[in-house]
């Protein structure tokens, strides 16, 4: 049946497309730049290779199934944060593969960028991955090298309800829900570090260079006098035969992960369910940056995108002739059902009522739903006030907000002020939230925003309103921009037009476990 | 014996004759029956056949030597007839007797033939009776001085003396002249009586340079004996025959006529029955052709092959009928065909390279190339057998056939070189090498060839024909074999199954293990694979396409620098095999699967895994688990290529685990026993 879906999108022209295509090569290759500066400089590198200890990146890979994809998480977190302070990745990887076949959340740190100690930024990039362990039902492997907080920055680090404490509190409740917590302690895990392998269901410490303890040597002897080296202190030997802190005694990095992977082994999951082959797009995804305008405010059709992440192109899509600035309907990924929702302009009262009939149906059918977010605002406007679209906004941004569903959101153009409620924000929990290069927040475009405020009441001298409103300009201009977001982690990461489907399958896949119905009242559909 | 038939035949052999001999048996309607030792509970011939009788334990002494125990599994499978095939019983008149007693049909000559045969002195007796040329010498019990100087005068001198009870060389001296004689008499006397116990000593004339040449012949039992052709067998190590053919190169027809004279005169002395080979030395020093007798073998030789291709004979189907009391199915001798040229190698489960070590361990890959209408294999092992080290290292035998001499070596040097063997070392590639030696190319070597050119064909400098890049064939289909199982694993989402290695602004890379080594093959774009080495990037192949032609076998076609190549290659067990035509192939060792690698992963450093370090057979196992044990005590007992081997504990401690038991036959590598600290 599902092949009577037709194909949508067109064949491009690529020669006529050139400029986008080489403008969003420039954001990419800007992009693949600063991703591909791992670890904090080669001399720590070198360093902490002499001491026989895998670098993060490579204990990750070691981890995982050979073969498995690896969607890493926020890679640009802490990117130009601090003021003179680089901070790589936010200091800690996070991401997940497949552990025997299983997706797994793996939180590696770095040791390399300031000894692994938790910067705001790395609390926050470790938290988020929790969530999404939680969300998702994934098993945590955390591999600790850190030097626990960042004391010059703790007041941003220790106290708070989303600081330092919650890591231990998210490994107790995930615990408690049943989702496999595993720490292997390959370097220093001191004071409130102590606590990931201890809040751990099961652990592993490397002999020589994992340590755990709540104050360290010079602490000690500052404290009672008494003289005592890390390893007498807090070695594997110690854990794994004193004090029982840690289970597994492994002596080299390499021993760990391969003692890490058997006992994820019993974690395995059965997949009866057979595969058959899955139908790439007809119109390749690799023409996405040919189809996105250089510039953002330039209309285009969503469809031309859909048309390349869906299987076989196919999209059967919902309502399409009531409120078409919203386009709506199904098609699949991979072979995984999704609902797709994506923005062909500004939102009307009807484009947001059958967004709303839209999501509750597949709140209804337990169909994952996918944001293309690229969303100017509300239609605003007498006409419109009257009619009520805030009211018809609402319906959609509850429907959003109560939807249990996994929820995919990806940034592909703007997104600005109510809108991007409706169609799935940071604040709306959609189990991942990806942006493109291109993409653009704030809660109303620069222009607008110095249309409003450029002008102080009474202002006449308009050069200074001129150069007032060039500097809001340039802040939101910086500000909106996906490299400023994804450092502060309002994504989950920005990739490349071209990986969408790719990443979007992955983050489906990842995801169809988490689904949890809560058994309450419900109603019907609402027909809008 | 009569004329009793043949219904069902046990063959009292193992490995490739025991097969060969089905293989006819089955055609002519004969049922099969095959005895087995422990070590061969699983081998190829045993399920090769209607019924199968085990024989006894490993050891060859206790079973394919047992004549008690063939006898009864003779008895047990109802079998009429017992065909010996070479090695083992195959000459041993008791054995030939016995079966006549239980009224089992014996394939093979007479018990009189056999023992006649037996004795090498008899032997030259009754041959020099009859006009066949022997080695001049003097075998006497006259042991003075001025008898063996006599008689040493009349043989001609150079002369060897030889111990008559002597063996390895010892206590043989060549005498080039008269006034050397006595001296070298005392010390060979000398020699004798301490090593031997016997001081008689046998004189023979001392030929330099010789070649093998021995000639088919067959009798039946109504007096027809014909000869099916010589082969020449000069390509020995050790007395140890490696290459054969038919005909003998540069013989000339008269010479070859005498040769088949010679040994059916032979053969009409002892009025032999069934098959037979006469051996006759060939005495070529200085530009001689002069040969002798030197023995009859009572049996079908390991090399009949090649008679077998270029007569068009099966030659144990004549056995067969023979046995059965029919006439030879060619009785004029003139009707024996002759057409073209045959080459047989014999493919032995050893290392060259390692003083020719046995090898043992599991075949996972066992192929020849080549049309099968010119290249024949006569195998002893099917790819997932496994070889042990009890019997002859020999696993098959590779006959090449063309119209000429030429044509056969080149068929047979292309299935050499191209042969695909994984999981065990063999002589393939040494002997590929002999085939291209000047001298054998011109059929002019004799029996010193492989003494004096072993240095140069040791060297594994093959190196132009191997395939080229084969490192990063390995690596590449390392990779391929890995997402294949990836693939296997994830075959539930459809959308890890589709992106493997996928990262976020990175190339797709897969890590791999090779011959020791972390690579890495990275995806840098679509189908063009660089392969590095840390930093290093080794080489870059574009690949054109890849075709799955088994389970983890692969048909690369690539592109490296700009030249497109074929690679074929196979990953079996832990080894990768890379082929490419009838190059040389090129065998690399990959990561052992994660699955085998639990065994070895006990090791913390507060326990040690004792391994054994050669394939062997577990003796005896001295501790039990939870045993305190010192440092430097015997664990396990390990019989490997005939010696024992002790292997001891490394450290003071207490028996943890023990993974083997008492007349185990275990793999190289593997765990036998772990101590903890």
């Amino acid at each position: 049946m599902r092949w009577n879906w037709s194909v949508v999108g067109n064949a491009l022209k690529l020669e006529a497309r050139a400029k986008n295509v080489e403008h969003h090569k420039r954001l990419k290759e800007e992009l693949q730049r600063i991703v591909s500066v791992r670890g904090g400089g080669e001399k720590n590198c070198k360093r902490h290779v002499e001491r026989k200890k895998l670098l993060a990146w490579d204990r990750v890979s070691r981890l995982f199934d050979p073969g498995s994809p690896f969607l890493e998480l926020s890679q640009l977190a802490g990117y130009k944060l601090y003021e003179d302070i680089d901070l790589p990745r936010g200091g800690v990887i996070t991401g997940v593969g497949l552990v025997h076949g299983r997706p797994t959340m793996v939180v590696a740190n770095d040791a390399t960028v300031k000894g692994g100690t938790y910067f705001p930024i790395t609390v926050k990039k470790h938290l988020r991955a929790q969530e999404i362990a939680r969300q998702c039902r994934l098993p945590c492997v955390y591999l600790v090298d850190s030097g626990g907080a960042f004391i010059p920055m703790q007041s941003d680090v220790f106290p708070d309800r989303d600081h330092f404490g919650r890591i231990f509190y998210n490994q107790a409740q995930m615990s408690a829900e049943g989702i496999p917590q595993i720490a292997i302690v390959m370097g220093s895990c001191t004071a409130g570090g102590a606590y990931i392998p201890a809040m751990a269901d099961e652990s592993i410490i490397v002999k020589g260079t994992g340590t755990i303890f709540l104050g360290g040597p010079p602490l000690v002897k500052a404290a009672t006098g008494e003289e005592v080296t890390s390893e007498e202190l807090g070695g594997a030997e110690v854990h794994t035969s004193k004090s029982g802190l840690a289970d597994c005694f492994a002596v080299s990095d390499m021993q760990a992960l391969s003692q890490a992977r058997d006992i994820m082994r019993k974690y395995k999951m059965e997949n009866s369910c057979f595969m058959s082959a899955v139908d790439e797009p007809v119109h390749p995804p690799s023409e996405i940056p040919a189809v996105v305008p250089e510039n953002f405010a330039e209309a285009y059709d969503v469809r031309e995108v859909v048309a390349r992440v869906v299987d076989g192109s196919r999209f059967n899509e919902f309502k399409p002739k009531y409120g078409t600035t919203l386009v709506t309907g199904f098609g699949e990924i991979y072979g995984q059902q999704v609902g797709i929702i994506g923005n062909n302009g500004v939102l009307f009262g009807e484009s947001a009522q059958k967004g709303s009939h839209f999501i509750q149906l597949c709140e209804n059918q337990n169909t994952p739903l996918v944001f293309l977010q690229n969303i100017t605002g509300f239609m605003i406007g007498k006409h419109f006030e009257h009619s009520g679209i805030a009211k018809d906004g609402a319906k959609m941004v509850n429907a959003v907000s109560n939807c249990t569903v996994p929820k995919v959101t990806l940034m592909i153009g703007g997104s600005f002020g109510a809108g991007n409620y409706g169609m799935c924000g940071r604040a709306y929990s959609p189990t991942f939230l990806f942006s493109w290069p291109n993409s653009r927040i704030s809660v109303m475009g620069g222009d607008q925003a110095a249309e409003v405020l450029g002008r102080v009441q009474g202002d006449q001298d308009e050069r200074a309103v001129e150069r007032r409103r060039k500097e809001i300009r340039e802040t939101f201009e910086r500000q909106g921009s996906p490299l400023y977001a994804s450092s502060r982690l309002w994504d989950d990461g920005v990739i490349s037009m071209e990986d969408s489907r790719k990443v979007l399958g992955l983050c489906l896949a990842i995801s169809k476990n988490g689904i949890e119905k809560p058994e309450r009242g419900r109603y019907g559909i609402f027909r809008m | 014996m009569g004329n009793a038939g043949v219904e069902r035949l046990l063959v009292a052999n193992r490995g490739e004759i025991a097969r060969r001999i089905f293989r006819t048996a089955r055609r002519l309607g004969i049922e099969c029956v095959a005895v087995y030792s422990d070590a061969d509970d699983r081998a190829a011939h045993v399920s090769e056949a209607d019924y199968a009788v085990r024989i006894g334990p490993a050891r060859a002494l206790d079973s394919y030597l047992n004549i008690d125990a063939i006898l009864k599994a003779a008895k047990a499978s109802g079998a009429d007839a017992v065909h010996p095939g070479y090695g083992f019983l195959s000459e041993n008149s008791s054995f030939a007797r016995a079966c006549a007693t239980s009224k089992l049909n014996f394939i093979g000559p007479p018990v009189e033939a056999i023992e006649k045969m037996g004795s090498k002195a008899a032997a030259r007796q009754l041959m020099s009776d009859g006009g066949v040329p022997v080695i001049p010498g003097y075998h006497g019990e006259d042991q003075t001085d001025e008898r063996l100087f006599a008689e040493a005068k009349s043989i001609g001198f150079p002369v060897l003396i030889k111990p008559v009870m002597g063996g390895g060389g010892k206590g043989m001296y060549i005498v080039y002249d008269e006034n050397d004689l006595g001296e070298a008499l005392k010390a060979s006397r000398g020699v004798a009586s301490s090593a031997f116990g016997d001081s008689r000593v046998l004189l023979e004339k001392y030929i330099a340079q010789s070649r093998h040449v021995e000639v088919q012949i067959f009798g039946d039992k109504h007096g027809n004996h014909v000869h099916l052709w010589e082969r020449d067998c000069s390509v020995q190590r050790r007395h140890q025959k490696i290459i054969e053919e038919a005909p003998a190169p540069d013989l000339g027809d008269s010479l070859r006529s005498k040769f088949g004279r010679a040994a059916v005169a032979a053969a009409k002395q002892v009025k032999y029955e069934n098959a037979g080979t006469v051996e006759f030395i060939l005495d070529v020093s200085d530009g001689k052709r002069d040969f002798y007798f030197l023995e009859m073998n009572t049996r079908l030789q390991v090399e009949h092959p090649v008679t077998e291709e270029i007569t068009g004979q099966d030659l144990v189907e004549w056995q067969l009928r023979v046995a059965r009391g029919e006439r030879l199915p060619i009785t004029e001798q003139s009707q024996i065909p002759c057409r073209g040229h045959a080459i047989e190698a014999r493919i032995y489960a050893e290392s060259p390279e390692e003083g020719f070590l046995p090898q043992a361990g599991t075949v996972n890959r066992f192929r020849f190339p080549g049309d099968p209408a010119h290249v024949r294999v006569d195998s002893g092992i099917r790819e997932g057998d496994s070889v042990g080290v009890f019997y002859d290292p020999m696993v098959a035998k590779v006959i090449a056939t063309g119209d000429s001499r030429a044509e056969a070596m080149t068929r047979l040097r292309n299935a050499l070189r191209g042969s695909q063997v994984l999981g065990i070392k063999t002589n393939c590639s040494f002997v590929s090498k002999i085939l291209s030696e000047d001298e054998f190319v011109a059929g002019t070597h004799d029996t010193s060839i492989l003494e004096k050119n072993m240095e140069k064909l040791l060297k594994s400098s093959d190196q132009e024909s191997k395939p080229p890049g084969a490192l990063l064939a390995a690596a590449l289909t390392r990779r391929l074999v890995l997402l294949e199982h990836y693939k296997q694993i994830n075959g539930h989402n459809a959308a890890f199954k589709s992106n493997p290695g996928f990262a976020l602004f990175d190339a797709p890379r897969t890590l791999v293990r090779i011959d020791g080594k972390e690579v890495v093959v990275e995806e840098t774009s679509e189908q063009v694979f660089d392969v590095r080495e840390g930093d290093d990037v080794i080489g870059s192949v574009v690949l054109h396409s890849c075709r799955s032609v088994g389970s983890d076998e692969f048909e690369l076609d690539v592109s490296v620098k700009g030249v497109r190549l074929k690679w074929h290659t196979v990953q079996a067990g832990s080894e990768i095999g890379v082929y490419s035509f009838e190059k040389a192939g090129q065998v690399f060792t990959g990561d052992p699967e994660e699955e085998e690698e639990q065994e070895h992963d006990h090791e913390d450093g507060t326990e040690s895994s004792i391994k054994a370090p050669l394939p062997g057979l577990i003796k005896a196992v001295m501790v039990q688990v939870g045993d305190l044990v010192q440092k430097d005590d015997v664990l396990v007992n390990l019989e490997a290529m005939k010696m024992a081997h002790s292997l001891k504990s490394p450290h003071a401690g207490v028996v943890k685990h023990l993974h083997t038991a008492e007349g185990e036959i275990v793999t190289f590598g593997k765990a036998l026993v772990s101590v903890q600290k």
